[in-house]
């Protein structure tokens, strides 16, 4: 029952073994091999090329300097390749004048020439490369920007991130905005891309703008952005303090709505607020304090713990009698880490309540929801009291 | 007067190459360079010089560590401990002052304020 | 009827390779999409941005006193801007907790947490004046997971990460896992490669070149973890049906185990069972969720080497497995669980849970052909051993090859000869051997036996130069 074709089925399977075998060797040794040859080769380019570049920036003076180097560089794409690595690796290094020779030798006219060439090319690898260079040596001529915002619109995601990112090396401030709009805008971009988009946006702008600007407002009012691409957006805010937009934060969480899908946006709201010390708004993170979900509550108490004032370290010690643990936690640690009266309103608290429990003890009055009660003053003086021992050893050890 | 001897300890080759030469260039001094901490403290163990070059980011022992174990050593006590790095907040800066180290440079720096520091530095000895 | 029987035969052994063969090839394609967009993003942005979490290390240890100070400065060079350690000596009978005392100048402190899960009772809590984020537990003896209950429970952060005191990570580990749960939102666990130390020369907790091992059984482990684990865990990924999560390494997101109720002290696949367990509680409840294995090697951890130690834990392998199985058996045909109780569960059952015995008996059913004359079948005996040990090989060899085109770990191109070779012995006696051990793994499990065992470890030694991991 098992005839010929049970045998076919083996001598197949011994020749896909064969094969996959043979494969195996050959690609192993192959690859292997070829690894071997361009390290090798990478390390005799930079052998002979980091001296020249040092000597260069001891004698350059001018930028046509650089054509002297740049000459001695072949026109094989992995000569430009490990060329523009090498200048780009010491421009981490050195700073100053120095870098700005460097500069030169990123920017001459004959790489940039060819990289050029690569950006109208219509094979993703060189746009990919042409990208890359663009970054490092920044986006000045019009046709080249063009042929950038060309290529964020790409499908393939990986030469659209690396376009936009190219872009936000140019000088000029609405381009590198527009292209991080429309990357924000993409529905296959990624996070970690839209955080490292963002952070390139900032980091490469003007000093003039870094204050004054306010564009990434529009990143917050655009309807089409997704809402975990604006929580980013407000973290990094919070994250650089950015205080210029405190009062645009605090109009739009009035604005928005208490639903199940803004309540990450909310709580990333509140936690800037609380950050960039938004004083006005308050009144409206107190109102969010006493809301069912247990993780805004404790962003509140963080917040109004950073707002600080009389007015809002009274109000966190009324939430001490909070459900949740983690609540109850967060406010004796913020409480406890004030410098003004935080301790102090800890401890009217503990001699309130503990008028309170004496007065339980001594009466009849003794129910399930007093012990419950009880419990919970038991933990948070417990609480307070580790908190508090804690800070005085942290100070004690800080101390020279 | 004898040529001095200079310890250099980084990881990076490229800034290890160019500390070398600019060392070289401006002064007369015996280079020795390592690219691992562990390596690097063991020569230590056998050596004295007058000036060591130290990398916080190092594979094995890191540059704090190192810095920590050498001062704790009689002969180091006179020592000339410059730190490199990139790391360049506040809280790397004055740790590495608190454990005794003379002078720290970020990276990226210029050439001539990294030579003007150590002609600084040796002068001082 | 004996028609039906080798028919069963065959078509169990085809489709329980061709799966593999499927899982692999699938694995390699997804792992080179990755590894194309892994290398565009750079993650240091992520910490520049602010979006990362918080995440505490626990490190459950057990009479580990010759390696845990070790362990701990390794620890603590990981590169990632907010983390904590939490070591739990789980009442160790050597002399652990005095020599983390003395080297770190650990004192006495008091922690305000809830016990949200329970454990042992805690002796201590200890903290360094000099390292602000190194937690010291003594507790009371009660096993791993107790340890990690009790490190959960203390933790304060939004990730726990789960690892053997003796695994050795990778220092950009934390970096590298950080982006899965920023990526995939409601991640609530993630795991990646861990691969067998064995054979590697390490330095100072680092590893300095990667080898294949020298033993004969830690050889043929190299490439069962290609095969099984490797590949096989990215294909599960891929199909968002991932079951294991390694004991050695784990990510957790703190505020799901706590739901969840934390790990179980009396079930020996305790790992299993809490990564079923997760799956059942979020599907049940339609909260949304992520179970995700990152292809990346990032932890590496040493494997038995004799056959004793091997055996045994294989032996604990498989109880664990039922255990969980049977654990949840509710889950399974059980349309609340969707594609996970319908189809993945069944298949570990059948395939890999009884997988073995069906095995088992089918070679005692080729023995028992040879043994009455005339009746063996020349061609479903070629049949079975093609399907059975070539398409092994085959599949085996494929997992060799897929390592090398994706990630080209091995230094010397003589490992993947010692590998090629291994893999045609891996099928030619070891995965029947296997076999018998995780029978032998149902045997004990229902009659009861709950014990651990003890691997024979050399550890790594501690010497200023380079040395193999000794056999």
């Amino acid at each position: 029952m098992f005839g010929t074709p049970t045998y076919q089925a083996v001598f197949f399977l011994v020749a896909v073994l064969s094969l996959i075998f043979i494969f195996l060797l050959g690609y192993t040794f192959w690859t292997r091999t070829k690894n071997k040859y361009w390290n090798r080769y990478g390390r005799k380019f930079k052998d002979m090329f980091t001296p020249l570049i040092f000597d260069y920036v001891d004698s350059a003076r001018k930028s046509n300097d650089a054509d002297a180097v740049v000459k001695k560089v072949t026109r094989r794409i992995q000569d430009i390749e490990l060329f523009i690595d090498l200048v780009d690796n010491m421009t981490e290094i050195l700073s100053g004048d120095d870098r700005q020779k460097l500069r030169w030798l990123i920017n001459n006219p004959r790489i940039e020439h060819y990289y050029r060439k690569k950006l109208n090319s219509t094979r993703r690898g060189d746009q990919l490369l042409a990208c890359v260079y663009y970054a490092k040596s920044g986006v000045v001529e019009l046709k080249v920007a063009v042929e950038l915002f060309e290529l964020c619109s790409s499908k393939n995601i990986k030469v659209a991130f690396g376009a936009a990112k190219a872009l936000q090396s140019s000088t000029n401030h609405e381009m590198r905005f527009y292209a991080l709009k429309d990357f924000f805008l993409r529905k296959d971009a990624t996070e970690l891309m839209i955080g490292e988009l963002l952070h390139l946006f900032h980091h490469n702008s003007n000093p003039i703008y870094q204050t004054s600007d306010q564009s990434l407002k529009q990143l917050l009012l655009d309807k089409n952005i997704r809402k975990e691409r604006k929580e980013i957006v407000i973290k990094y805010i919070s994250h650089h303090n950015f205080y210029e937009y405190s009062t645009f934060l605090h109009q739009y969480l009035q604005k928005i709505l208490y639903r199940p899908d803004n309540k990450s946006l909310i709580k990333h709201l509140i936690a800037a607020i609380g950050v960039l010390r938004v004083e006005e708004a308050a009144l409206l993170v107190r109102n969010y304090a006493v809301y069912p979900d247990p993780d805004l509550r404790v962003c509140c108490v963080e917040a109004l713990n950073q707002l600080g004032g009389e007015e809002n370290l009274l109000f966190i010690t009324t939430m001490l009698l909070d459900i949740e643990f983690d609540v109850r936690k967060r406010i004796i640690q913020t409480l406890v880490q004030d410098p003004d009266d935080g301790h102090l309103l800890l401890e009217k608290f503990m001699l309130t309540h503990l008028k309170f429990i004496t007065k339980i003890w001594s009466s009849d009055l003794q129910s399930h929801d007093m012990f419950v009660i009880v419990n919970k003053l038991q933990s948070i003086t417990q609480g307070i009291r580790i908190a508090s021992a804690n800070k005085k050893q942290h100070l004690k050890s800080t101390r020279p | 007067m004898s040529k001095k001897d200079v310890v250099v300890i980084d990881d990076d080759e490229l800034t290890c190459m160019l500390i070398r030469r600019i060392l070289e260039r401006e002064f007369k001094f015996n280079i020795v360079s390592f690219k691992n901490g562990l390596e690097g403290l063991e020569y230590l163990e056998n050596h004295n010089p007058d000036l060591v070059v130290l990398d916080l980011m190092l594979p094995g022992k890191n540059g704090f560590e190192i810095l920590k174990s050498l001062r704790k050593r009689e002969e180091f006590k006179n020592t000339k401990i410059i730190l490199v790095s990139a790391k360049s907040n506040s809280s790397d800066i004055e740790r590495g002052f608190d454990l005794s180290a003379d002078e720290y440079v970020t990276k990226p720096f210029q050439q001539q304020e990294f030579v003007v520091r150590i002609k600084k530095l040796m002068r001082a000895s | 009827m004996i028609e039906i029987i080798e028919w069963l035969i065959i078509s169990y052994f085809l489709t329980l390779n061709s799966v593999y063969l499927l899982l692999v090839v699938g694995s390699l394609i997804y792992i080179r999409r990755q590894m194309q967009q892994s290398d565009v993003v750079k993650p240091t942005a992520l910490f520049k941005s602010g979006i990362y979490k918080t995440i505490s290390i626990l490190v459950p240890a057990y009479n580990e006193a010759e390696n845990i100070i070790e362990s701990i400065e390794s620890l603590l060079r990981l590169e990632y801007p907010e983390y904590e350690i939490i070591v739990i000596n789980d009442g160790s009978s050597d002399d652990t907790i005095s020599r983390l005392t003395k080297h770190f100048n650990l004192e006495p402190t008091e922690l305000f947490y809830k016990e949200s899960i329970s454990h042992e009772p805690i002796k201590a809590i200890y903290t360094s004046p000099e390292i602000p984020n190194f937690t010291v537990i003594d507790k009371e003896n009660g096993g791993k997971s107790d340890a990690l209950n009790a490190g959960i429970n203390v933790s304060d952060f939004d990730l726990i990460c789960s690892i053997d005191a003796d695994s050795i990570l990778e220092q950009d580990v934390l970096k590298k896992l950080i982006q899965t749960f920023v990526r995939y939102k409601d991640t609530v666990a993630a795991g990646g490669i861990v691969r067998v130390i064995n054979g590697c020369k390490i330095r100072n907790r680092e590893i300095e070149e990667i080898h294949v091992p020298d033993g004969f059984f830690a050889r043929l482990q190299s490439v069962e973890y290609l095969r099984a684990f490797l590949f096989g865990r990215v294909g599960w990924d891929y199909l968002k049906s991932l079951l294991i999560i390694s004991g050695a390494f784990g990510i957790f997101d703190r505020k799901a185990i706590v739901e969840i109720g934390g790990y179980l002290t009396n079930s020996v696949g305790e790992d299993i069972e809490l990564i079923i367990r997760l799956h059942s509680h979020f599907l049940r409840e339609k909260k949304p969720y992520n179970i995700r294995f990152l292809p990346e090697p990032i932890c590496w951890t040493e494997v038995p080497t004799d056959y004793k130690s091997l055996r045994n834990q294989r032996n604990r392998w498989h109880r664990g497995l039922a255990d969980s199985l049977w654990r949840h058996k509710y889950m399974l045909f059980n349309p609340t669980y969707g594609r996970l109780g319908m189809l993945v569960l069944p298949f570990f059952l059948v395939f890999e849970l009884f997988g073995p015995i069906i095995i088992l008996l089918s070679y005692l059913y080729i023995g028992i052909l040879f043994m009455i004359p005339g009746y063996a079948d020349v061609g479903f005996v070629t049949l079975f051993f093609a399907v059975s040990i070539l398409y092994g090989m085959v599949v085996s060899l494929i997992s060799v090859l897929a390592e090398e085109v994706a990630y080209k770990t091995y230094t010397s191109t003589k490992d993947i000869l010692v590998l090629t070779a291994y893999s045609f012995i891996e099928n030619l006696g070891y995965r029947q051997l296997h076999s018998i051990w995780q029978v032998s793994g149902i045997v004990d499990f229902i009659r009861g036996n709950t014990s651990w065992g003890n691997m024979k470890r050399e550890g790594f030694k501690v010497h200023p130069e380079s040395e193999t991991a000794r056999e």
